[in-house]
């Protein structure tokens, strides 16, 4: 009689923590992350900071933000285009793969999560801003 | 003006200085510390890139104000007996020489971070570092020589 419960509370307790897993699991591998990481340290660090969090007032903070469609199209602008005004962010020169990893690790680190923008995505957005 | 004391290549350096006034003015022109080259001024170039805690920083992009008590390193912190420098003496990397001890500094942090890099890890890491003269096929050879070095002692 008993065994029937005691089964069920077990798939039940298993889907639980399959869903909390999924729930915790990273958009991006961590061989993703080190790919976009190197990118990081090679063309933001010194302005973004190791930890994202900008610089003392002089530039701003990646960290701890909400990140959405809007937030990625505009990274990818300020990536590709730099911001157009005199002393702000100038463009840096990236292939896709390279823009695709350093999104998805700025997208993905310091607080931050959003889904993994893939490598036609990355594409698209330097033809739209070559 | 404020003043700080600064932790550069093992040493206690006390400079009085503006605020936002970038690393690489006080090395050149406060501490006399010219190793660390002036290239573009906007982080584009890596001319002045040293060592912040171990990781590859732009001086000219980086306020003094910024660096709180972090390890800085410049290319006068190197012994000249560096498995880089010795690897970029063995492949005769430099043209004009102007670019070298940013491009050294950032190939040590790589090595530091990838003891053995793959040549799209040497590549990556390097691409922010430009070279006027096109060393770039003699960087990617004395840093593939520097890591079979390391890894051979």
């Amino acid at each position: 009689m008993l065994k029937p419960i005691i089964t069920g509370a077990a798939c039940l307790l298993g889907l639980l923590f399959l869903d909390s897993a999924c729930q915790n699991k990273s958009p991006i591998s961590d061989q993703e992350r080190d790919a976009g990481q190197e990118v990081y340290l090679a063309h933001c660090i010194s302005c973004h900071g190791p930890e994202g969090d900008g610089n003392q007032g002089f530039y701003p903070s990646l960290a701890g933000r909400k990140i959405d469609s809007a937030y990625t199209r505009r990274a990818i602008r300020l990536i590709t285009q730099g911001s157009g005004s005199d002393g702000g962010m100038r463009p840096i020169g990236l292939d896709p793969d390279e823009l695709r990893d350093v999104i998805n690790y700025i997208q993905n680190s310091w607080g931050n999560e959003a889904p993994a923008l893939s490598s036609s995505q990355s594409a698209f957005s330097l033809k739209l801003n070559p | 003006m404020k003043t700080y004391q600064l932790h550069i290549n093992n040493q206690v350096y006390t400079v009085e200085a503006d605020d936002s006034m970038p690393l690489l003015w006080v090395l050149r022109d406060l501490l006399g510390l010219t190793g660390t080259k002036y290239g573009c001024g906007i982080g584009q170039c890596g001319a002045c890139t040293i060592h912040v805690d171990n990781l590859p920083i732009r001086a000219c992009c980086m306020p003094l104000s910024a660096l709180g008590n972090k390890k800085i390193r410049t290319i006068e912190g190197l012994d000249g007996q560096h498995p880089v420098q010795t690897a970029w003496k063995a492949e005769d990397v430099p043209q004009c020489g102007y670019c070298q001890a940013g491009q050294i500094m950032t190939a040590i942090a790589l090595l530091d971070r990838k003891p053995q890099p793959s040549p799209k890890e040497i590549f990556r890491a390097m691409k922010g570092n430009l070279c006027r003269c096109g060393t770039y096929p003699r960087i990617v050879k004395a840093i593939q020589r520097a890591a079979q070095t390391s890894s051979e002692s």
